[in-house]
């Protein structure tokens, strides 16, 4: 195990308590909980796709930041409105 | 052990630290105001010590050029994305107390 996956490792713990925070609360703070998984998680396949030594897999996280963040604002529009 | 890896071992470690502020912060934050605030460390400062530690080791080429891209990309989005969600758990509070004090 390298540095990279070793940081991977240690940051898959963290996707544990933003998980518990996503299957309680308001409905508003599942949402901020997704969001805040979303980052952490783009964070974690950028750390693999290093640890991997695989250049190709760093399009996984780019794909992910930009549709965590369409899909979070979709989100954040329909509470605004509709809840 | 060279001073490149020790480099990337304390942004690495600075990047977990990061990330698990962010995760505590979300879980305990009392309101959602506060659990937004937190999402800042994992989205601004973590991103950015993952992509200079990228850079360290591979140097500016595609793997250094994608994390450069992905950090810019979270941080900008970041910003809007809690913008919005702050105006979503705003607005309908705003609504709430209009229709209390009797407006329509």
């Amino acid at each position: 195990m390298n540095l990279w996956l070793a940081a991977a490792t240690a940051l898959l713990f963290c996707l544990i308590p933003i998980g518990i925070a996503c299957l309680r609360g308001e409905a508003i703070d599942r949402l901020i909980g997704l969001e805040a998984a979303g980052a952490v998680a783009t964070i974690e396949l950028e750390m693999l796709a290093e640890g991997f030594r695989r250049t190709s897999f760093f399009d996984l996280p780019l794909a992910l930041a930009l549709l965590a963040f369409a899909g979070g604002l979709v989100f954040a529009r329909f509470f605004e409105r509709w809840m | 052990m060279s001073a490149g890896w020790i480099l990337q071992a304390a942004l690495l470690a600075f990047a977990a630290l990061s990330a698990a502020l962010t995760a505590i912060g979300v879980l305990t934050g009392k309101d959602s105001y506060e659990r937004l605030q937190f999402m800042g460390p994992a989205a601004t400062l973590g991103v950015w010590a993952v992509a200079a530690a990228v850079l360290i080791q591979e140097g500016l080429d595609e793997a250094g050029a994608k994390a450069v891209l992905i950090a810019v990309v979270i941080s900008l989005m970041n910003a809007v994305l809690s913008h919005a969600t702050a105006r979503a758990v705003y607005m309908p509070q705003q609504e709430d107390s209009r229709r209390r004090n009797g407006g329509d």
